[in-house]
């Protein structure tokens, strides 16, 4: 029984992410395992892939509510750009919650070009037409030029200090 | 089988695996049941009943999946006394453990490009096949093969998993 060992290196990083992602067939699975049971080989490729893949599925974006705001950060340095992850995570994050009053955290934002600016004034409409609102902390300096030349700047409101940006909500 | 410390410890860490796979992670009962299909393993292999070495993967994977499917049998008909305890997750790492991961992996997959990750996910978290991808992305098979076999080289050293290499050159990485 040879399901991967030997075939083409992509072939079997198939199978292994099929397996990981539940998506093999039953007998897919037993003959995968029967064989991974016996060849350290294909053990180890399958522990290090299920790593790639956990890394993958965790999430950037940090969540902490203080006076009734929700805060959003990244937990990493990230990038809201056309085919970031973080700004599916970001839609997630306003767009499918029921909180309404939402301060993000943009100072490990590195880089936002026009999908990032258009995720940003979906969140902002979407929060006003839920009665509530949207504002931005520690923006870099790069991201506020863009922000500011945009327009967004001036709608949306920007601070550099936490505790005065979650005051703001309740003026 | 070979019958040494490591061979054994080897042996567990893969049936670990493989019952977390279909029991989950919060299920109490894992290492009874990797331990009890280790028992009913070399039982078989003293009674010399395992006729092909070669093919003790499979059986081993024949008598674990009896084992779990015992095992669930017994948890029909003995449904949990205390409703709390938590269902069994279907194999999904808990979160705890991600965040674990996560902080051991400073050199991993955040050192990757956007692209590269977007790339990696169509593939792990998708289920998108290879050619789809390289459609999508505009890329060959030798770029799809850089952009995947870099990213697991990162991991791989990140976590010091190694694999004694047999002389083939399968898993390099031909940048």
């Amino acid at each position: 029984m040879n399901m991967v060992c030997g075939r083409e290196p992509i072939e079997r990083e198939r199978v292994i992410a099929k397996y990981l992602s539940r998506s093999l067939d039953a007998e897919a699975v037993e003959e995968f395992e029967a064989h991974y049971l016996g060849c350290d080989e294909c053990f180890d490729e399958l522990q290090v892939s299920e790593r790639v893949a956990a890394d993958l599925r965790a999430s950037n974006v940090a969540r902490k509510q203080t006076n009734g705001v929700s805060i959003l950060r990244f937990k990493a340095n990230a990038e809201l750009t056309h085919s970031a992850r973080e700004l599916d995570e970001l839609r997630r994050e306003v767009l499918e919650q029921s909180d309404s009053r939402v301060l993000i955290d943009l100072s490990r934002v590195t880089r936002i070009d026009s999908a990032g600016l258009g995720q940003l004034m979906s969140c902002y409409s979407h929060l006003v037409k839920n009665r509530g609102a949207l504002k931005i902390l520690n923006p870099a300096p790069e991201v506020m030029k863009l922000l500011d030349m945009t327009g967004i700047g001036t709608l949306i409101q920007t601070f550099h200090d936490e505790q005065e940006a979650v005051g703001s909500f309740d003026d | 089988m070979d019958p040494s410390e490591p061979s054994i410890g080897r042996l567990r860490l893969k049936l670990r695996y493989k019952v977390l796979y279909h029991v989950g992670h919060n299920c109490a009962d894992v290492d009874d049941l990797v331990q009890e299909t280790l028992v009913r393993f070399f039982r078989a292999e003293q009674r010399k009943t395992i006729r092909n070495a070669e093919e003790s993967g499979a059986f081993v994977n024949g008598i674990c999946r009896n084992v779990i499917l015992e095992y669930r049998r017994r948890a029909r008909r003995e449904p949990q006394l205390d409703p709390d305890l938590p269902f069994p997750d279907a194999g999904i790492r808990p979160e705890a453990d991600v965040l674990e991961m996560r902080d051991a992996i400073d050199h991993g997959l955040k050192e990757l490009a956007e692209r590269d990750r977007a790339i990696l996910r169509s593939f792990y978290l998708e289920g998108k096949e290879k050619d789809e991808i390289c459609r999508q992305w505009r890329m060959n098979d030798a770029q799809f093969r850089v952009v995947l076999f870099r990213a697991k080289e990162r991991f791989r050293r990140a976590y010091g998993l190694g694999v004694k290499r047999t002389g083939g050159n399968d898993h390099q990485v031909d940048e």
